[in-house]
């Protein structure tokens, strides 16, 4: 059967095609539509008048009007009340601004303190000018640290510092680092020329601060003698307290921590996991060279303590001068511990 | 202004023409005379989607068809397009309303939703037109028979069908194309 092509089709619906005059096929299909689309003659709607009117009016007032506009997203945001987009604006710059800022630390340290502890309450540590001397000392203001993470940088500060004011013979202080490596040596004077200090000032003055029980700075008193031994030996992580006697066996030797066991090879294992966590600058301070230092520690193992000796009085020395000293002599067991 | 009798207008293209340039002012004559000659087959296409709201659905339209008619520009024939899109929305608006498709019924029962003059002759040819216009449709699918019906009935274009069914013009062409076989098919005579 044939398919009437596009221009069959056209003429078909409409109306063109008159029956008569189409094809064979298609001539009962373009009478139907012919009389299906055909106006009924004469026949109009009842027109209601009032119907009319009411469409004219309509006419009239949308022309008054001009173009019905629907709705569209700008203009339901402008029906909301303009005070409360502007609150809501505003305390969204203010809240925004000033955190960022708080969390610089660069705001004046009133407020700083005042948006420090607000925010504290909200489980939001930001630097406190009050409660750390973190800001000073560790001259990390522009990191938003955690109270801990603040602290572990200060006490490691006050570390390098008492290394360093050991160095310099200044304080009578005695650390439980001989030296401070040329980068530390480096980051100390950095962190002091922020503070617009010599390195010397700095870290007299972080000492003192530390001295003075301010947070971070617990079990740094220093110490001269074993008698101090129980209170810094719980205490001074970044100290790194480290303390030597050249003979373990000293009676009641209170200089041991009760947790270090005397063996050899205990001690050694407390130097080289050194709780500042400095073991390599240990070793590099060492005057020991490694290979002579692997010899020492095969000889210390198999060193066994004496049952008496005489107790030797602890000298200010460094840990490493000590051990050093103790192996040439002979004689007992230098004691290297470490408090954690 | 003189006004024209509904009763004695007769369709003049050129009348229609005027009256639509004279509707957009809001003259009542002149959408009196638009509604004469539209509103028939607005309402054969509204009773073949909806035919117990037809009437509601035919005054809808022309109301919404006067918002719009004040900033309206175009010929008779894309007004005409205009409101049968118009109409088509307000048909699936209802069903949507009603929580179901809409479902078209046989023009031959719809002469209830259709206005007359109750003149007898009229009413024949009337119900011969949509006799003939159920048969056309009553056995094509429904996007086929949409298209047949809005170019047989509402006498639109296949590009003004494209714009009130929303599809594009060679989809219309396409399901015009698979009615009119069809109805070949059936209407063709048997050897």
């Amino acid at each position: 059967m044939k398919t009437p092509d596009a221009f069959d089709g056209e003429q078909l619906l409409s109306g063109a095609l008159d029956p008569d005059d189409a094809p064979k096929e298609l001539k009962e299909l373009a009478g139907l539509i012919r009389v299906a689309r055909a106006p009924v003659q004469g026949t109009s709607p009842a027109v209601d008048q009032a119907f009319v009117a009411s469409i004219a009016n309509e006419v009239r007032r949308s022309a008054q009007l001009g173009p019905v506009a629907s709705p569209t997203y700008l203009a339901r945001i402008r029906r909301l009340p303009s005070g409360r987009v502007a609150v809501a604006t505003t305390a969204l710059m203010l809240t925004g601004g000033l955190a960022a800022a708080a969390a610089t630390g660069s705001l004046p340290v009133p407020v700083q303190r005042a948006v420090s502890h607000g925010l504290s309450h909200l489980g939001i540590s930001l630097p406190d000018p009050q409660s750390s001397n973190g800001a000073r000392a560790a001259g990390n203001a522009t990191s938003v640290a955690t109270g801990s993470a603040k602290t572990k940088n200060t006490t490691g500060t006050i570390g390098l510092c008492k290394a360093y004011l050991y160095q310099s013979g200044t304080n009578g202080l005695r650390s439980t680092r001989n030296t401070a490596t040329v980068s530390e040596r480096a980051r100390l004077g950095k962190i002091a020329s922020g503070q617009n200090e010599t390195v010397l000032a700095y870290c007299q003055g972080l000492v003192d601060q530390a001295g003075r029980g301010l947070p971070g700075a617990s079990g740094v008193a220093r110490t001269k003698g074993p008698s101090h031994s129980s209170t810094t030996s719980q205490g001074s992580i970044a100290s790194g307290k480290v303390r030597h006697s050249s003979n373990s066996n000293q009676g009641a030797n209170t200089s041991r921590s009760p947790k270090t066991p005397a063996t050899p090879n205990a001690k050694q294992s407390n130097v080289t996991t050194n709780a500042t966590g400095r073991s390599s600058a240990y070793k590099a301070a060492s005057p020991i060279p490694s290979r002579h230092a692997k010899r020492v520690r095969t000889k210390r193992r198999t060193t066994k303590a004496p049952t008496s000796s005489t107790p030797v009085k602890s000298t200010p020395r460094s840990a490493s001068t000590s051990l050093s000293t103790s192996i040439d002599r002979g004689k007992g067991v230098s004691t290297v511990q470490t408090t954690l | 202004m003189t006004q024209p009798a509904c009763e004695t207008f007769t369709m003049d293209e050129s009348k229609i023409d005027e009256a639509l340039e004279a509707a957009r002012g809001g003259a009542e004559w002149a959408i009196a005379v638009l509604f004469q000659s539209i509103q028939p087959d607005l309402l054969r296409f509204l009773s073949y989607r909806a035919r117990d709201v037809a009437d509601d659905l035919a005054s809808e339209t022309w109301l919404a068809i006067a918002q719009r008619l004040p900033g309206f520009s175009g010929s008779i024939s894309e007004f005409r397009a205009l409101l049968f899109t118009i109409a088509r929305r307000r048909v699936v608006d209802h069903y949507r309303k009603q929580g179901r498709r809409a479902t078209s019924v046989p023009l031959g029962e719809a002469n209830d939703a259709r206005s007359s003059d109750d003149v007898a002759e009229h009413v024949i040819e009337a119900i011969v037109s949509q006799q003939a216009i159920d048969r056309l449709v009553e056995r094509l699918p429904e996007s086929q028979a949409e298209v047949i019906i809005l170019r047989v009935v509402a006498g639109l274009s296949s590009d003004e069908v494209a714009k009130v069914t929303g599809r594009s013009p060679g989809a219309v062409r396409v399901l015009q194309h698979r009615a009119l076989a069809r109805l070949l098919k059936e209407f063709s005579p048997k050897m």
